[in-house]
């Protein structure tokens, strides 16, 4: 009873601090967060690699997030707690395949590397989630669409880049409406709260969904 | 008796099998902890991640599958509400583990303890072999009693502190698997002492020698293709068993110059057209170095202008293998007259060191002008330079770098500057929006003045660009970066008929390599001379591009020229885009004049090069410039030819008007944002940005004013020249 007494104020501010990384996704920034985002097309699944670079500012704002016991130093029981929340991040990664909506699983466990430099007030911090989604039904044509709301209040440089497997092809539709096969880059402003998207057509060996790919 | 009755008399073995299954599952599923599950789905990553080589492509497969399903049950329970669904979600993981447990068993290697209260007897060799200095040992471990671990450890022998034991905490009782991640491993071998721990149990040592293969040892060279002298290169060497790229052993060390600032590494992930893009050192000439035995790849680089070799070979333990690598040039753009710059270069360069080191890394990519800019904002700069102007510049043969800074750059208000050719650094934070203020001294020693990231409009560049472009202070407009053209913003105001020269930038550290997008000067037949250079930016006679190299003439005008027509004469454009077989092939030539494409030819018969001669009837003045692309998705485009008529603008006069407002909406937001940043003020009086902005308000509305003004007279011009052109 005394222990749980004394345990108490701790839970407590590892559940606040932890629901703060958790929401980070929505902390206004002076500058940006550039991602990379890696769509990988094959018969059963889509993967997706996000790779984000936190620079100045940002990075500050999310180490001091990850410092869960405020002593300026992230530890690796820190880092370990940030990767949980980091699970949390998808949940900002909208898809659609047609009009089914996406759930991204994680494939791989999230990473966050700040570059051996584990001091609160230093600069660059990357984060890597790696996520998948099976093909519905096994449906490998049709239309992707994807929506970025990751620290949508930050300005962001991204890149899209696809690759496809298993003799399905892939083109992306750009937001001005040009239309790539392998890498596009696009800088945009905070969004406060909106998003940023982008339509990939895939065509495979069936074409279940309807969309023509094109 | 009837039908059911028979059918279940029948099949009663079966059902009673069924029902038994199904409470053994269920039971089972009850047992099984969200954290076993994950500790599998781990190990699964781990070695499907960095070690892929411990199991055939069936087996990894297999793996993949599995992981996949054991991340859905993940996946499912977390997002469940219920305990029921908890516990649905894990319902089908035993089969999965069971399944994992017996992929392990069949198809990868692994070394077995048998443990007691007191020992742990290895049952199998008690020598492991990795298969380099980098590799993974998967330990079973079986106590007695039932239960499951699946556990992995990360361990750097470098690093890993002398007689420090190795912590592997097992479960209670039943089977680990342990798959123990080595990197550096010492020459020959090491015995590990490993100490396996349970709960409410005394930890257990065991000794475990690894062994690793004699490294074969690689001697490199890369040479230059004019001289076959050695040359700096871009390098990557990939070992094949694992997949994972490695540094080479003098690899030159860049990181130290970034400032921490973007992606601060001596790697560089290079932005590039194709199959190229991705990770690459830069060596010094040559290295030699040990590395594992086994198969690898080594792509080399040097800029656009070469082609990159790409080669697999194989090594055995032990053994000497010399390399020499010539990187064959595909076009020679010296011999045209052409010389290549990246106006956007970040890098300390304080020291003759730090020349050194961007010195390697330019001949590397054979980028003969870098504009090695410091960088600013309102707080500080970052990026040092130990001066500016001829005396710091540091030249190498046909190979210069050039300090030049980025700075006035904000990013919510009016965009970033660059500069270059400077011979000081210009910056005052008490004018720091006043880019004007800048952009003149800039002029004034000689320099030349540009806006940064207009491909992308990005950091409200349009409000800098509709404020300074008027008043002729901007030369140059970086339209290519990270392996992208943008040209939305450039067209507009080359439409409203301000010259404005083509840029591109790799801003490294933030961009992945030097050159990979660039500029092309052109000196003609005089000798490579950087004052020549920036003399004929300053004349426009530029392309940019990441592939195709770029010739156009508009009668004899070439880019950034202005020609003047005459009535009723239509112009001769000649223009050209080439590629090459093993590099890329332009896909198609576009002639675009006044932001329209008035003639596109398609490379129907995969030629190396696309010409086209064309007349065109250019009215009453017009832009003129071409752009190409290539099939593996790299651009170019060149600065226009400005064909004028006098008493004419060159401009796209239907859309004039209507450009016009958007250049005035530009100027609107500047003078909301004063309102605006005021108000701010009052709430958060330490925001520096905002507190000088405001500060410095008064006279920035005086420019923004002069600007309106400007606008307002070029929309009285429509009309006038509407009349004119009606009248004609």
């Amino acid at each position: 009873m005394r222990y749980r007494r004394e345990l108490l104020p701790l839970l407590l501010c590892c559940v606040a601090v932890g629901t703060e990384l958790r929401a980070f996704c929505h902390a206004p920034f002076s500058s940006f967060v550039e991602r990379h985002f890696f769509i990988s097309f094959s018969f059963e699944y889509i993967d997706l690699e996000v790779v984000l670079y936190f620079h100045h500012e940002e990075a500050r704002a999310i180490r001091r997030a990850i410092d869960l016991d405020g002593d300026g130093r992230l530890s690796p029981h820190e880092f370990e707690r940030c990767r949980e929340r980091m699970e949390f991040w998808s949940e900002n990664l909208f898809a659609w395949f047609g009009e089914i909506p996406i759930e991204w699983v994680h494939l791989h466990p999230a990473l966050i590397d700040t570059h051996g430099v584990n001091g609160v007030n230093s600069s660059l911090v990357e984060a890597r989630l790696y996520l998948f989604a099976p093909m519905p039904n096994d449906c490998d044509s049709g239309l992707l669409r994807l929506e970025d709301r990751l620290f949508s209040d930050a300005n962001a440089l991204i890149t899209w880049e696809i690759e496809t497997r298993d003799g399905v092809d892939a083109l992306m539709k750009t937001p001005g409406n040009e239309v790539v096969d392998s890498t596009f880059v696009l800088a945009s402003p905070r969004l406060q709260g909106a998003s940023r998207e982008i339509e990939i057509s895939f065509i495979g060996k069936s074409n279940c969904l309807g969309g023509d790919g094109t | 008796m009837n039908g059911m009755t028979i059918f279940l008399k029948r099949r009663r073995r079966a059902i009673l099998w069924t029902v038994g299954l199904f409470f053994f599952v269920t039971l089972e599923a009850q047992s099984i902890e969200r954290s076993t599950v994950e500790e599998a789905a781990n190990l699964a990553s781990a070695i499907l991640q960095r070690h892929p080589n411990m199991m055939d492509e069936n087996a990894r497969i297999h793996l993949d599958r599995l992981n996949r399903s054991l991340r859905e049950a993940l996946a499912f329970e977390r997002r469940s509400q219920s305990d029921e669904d908890r516990r649905d979600a894990l319902s089908q993981t035993p089969g999965l583990l069971e399944d994992l447990r017996a992929t392990l068993d069949a198809a990868m290697p692994q070394t077995r303890f048998l443990i007691d209260e007191t020992q742990a007897v290895l049952q199998t060799d008690a020598r492991v072999e990795l298969p380099g200095d980098q590799g993974a040992i998967l330990l079973r471990i079986d106590a007695q009693g039932e239960g499951t671990r699946f556990i992995s450890l990360e361990m750097d022998s470098e690093t890993y502190p002398e007689h420090r034991r190795v912590g592997v905490e097992i479960a209670s009782t039943g089977t680990t698997w342990a798959l123990l991640e080595i990197e550096r491993a010492p020459k020959a071998q090491m015995t590990l002492m490993l100490d396996l721990t349970r709960p409410d149990a005394p930890s257990v040592p065991a000794l475990l020698t690894v062994a690793t293969p004699e490294p074969a040892r690689l001697l490199l060279t890369a040479l230059c293709d004019e001289n076959d002298e050695p040359t700096p290169a871009m390098i990557r060497l990939t070992w094949k068993t694992n997949g994972r790229d490695r540094m080479p052993s003098n690899a030159v060390a860049i990181e130290p110059l970034m400032d921490r600032q973007g992606q601060p590494r001596s790697r560089r992930d290079a932005r590039l057209p194709g199959d190229w893009g991705g990770p690459y050192w830069c060596i010094p000439e040559s290295f030699d170095m040990e590395i594992p035995p086994g198969e690898w790849e080594i792509i080399i680089r040097r800029g656009v202008e070469h082609i990159p070799i790409r080669e697999t070979f194989t090594v055995d333990s032990g053994q000497l293998v010399e390399k020499v690598y010539r990187i064959e040039r595909w076009v020679d753009m010296p011999r045209r007259g052409w010389y290549s710059g990246d106006e956007h270069v970040h890098a300390r360069m304080a020291s003759d060191a730090d020349a050194a080191i961007l010195m390697a890394w330019a001949r590397a990519e054979d980028i003969h002008v870098s504009n090695v800019v410091l960088m600013g904002d309102v707080h500080r700069t970052w990026f040092q330079q130990r001066g500016w102007g001829p005396e710091f510049r540091v030249q190498m043969n046909n190979h210069a770098l050039s300090p030049g800074q980025e700075d006035p750059r904000t990013h919510q208000e009016l965009g970033h500057t660059i500069h270059m050719n400077t011979t000081g650094m210009i910056r005052d934070v008490d004018r720091y929006f006043l880019y004007d203020w800048t952009f003149e001294r800039a002029r004034s020693q000689g320099g030349l003045s540009g806006f940064c990231h207009v491909l992308f409009n990005m950091f409200e560049v349009h409000r800098g660009m509709a404020l300074f472009v008027p008043f002729e202070f901007v030369d140059f407009i970086e339209i290519m970066q990270f392996n992208q053209m943008g040209t939305d913003l450039y067209y507009q105001f080359l439409n409203l008929g301000f010259p404005l020269t083509v840029a591109a930038g790799s801003d490294v550290p933030w961009g992945g390599t030097v050159g990979e997008v660039r500029m092309y000067a052109h000196l003609g037949d005089a000798p490579f001379n950087v004052d020549a250079w920036f003399e004929a930016v300053r004349a426009g006679r530029v392309f940019v591009t990441n592939g195709p190299m770029l010739d156009l003439r508009v009668n004899d005008a070439m880019p950034g020229d202005t020609l003047t027509l005459e009535p009723n004469a239509p112009v001769l454009i000649s223009a050209s885009a080439l590629g090459h077989p093993e590099r890329f092939l332009p896909t198609a030539l576009e002639i675009v004049a006044n932001g329209e494409v008035i003639h596109r030819i398609e490379n129907e018969n995969r030629d190396a090069e696309l010409r086209v001669e064309m007349e065109w009837d250019a009215d009453y003045g017009a832009w003129i410039a071409i752009r190409a692309f290539g099939d593996d998705g790299s651009q170019a485009h060149t600065t226009p030819v400005y064909a004028t008529r006098p008493g004419f603008r060159f401009w796209k006069i239907d859309e004039a008007e209507q450009l016009i407002e958007r250049r005035m909406a530009s100027l609107n937001d500047i003078v909301e944002m004063a309102a605006r940043y005021r108000v701010d003020l009052e709430n958060d009086p330490t925001n520096l940005t905002k507190r000088l902005f405001v500060a410095q308000a008064p006279e920035l509305l005086e420019r923004v004013e002069m600007a309106q003004h400007y606008y307002a007279e070029l929309k009285e011009r429509v009309d006038r020249e509407r009349e004119l052109r009606a009248s004609d």
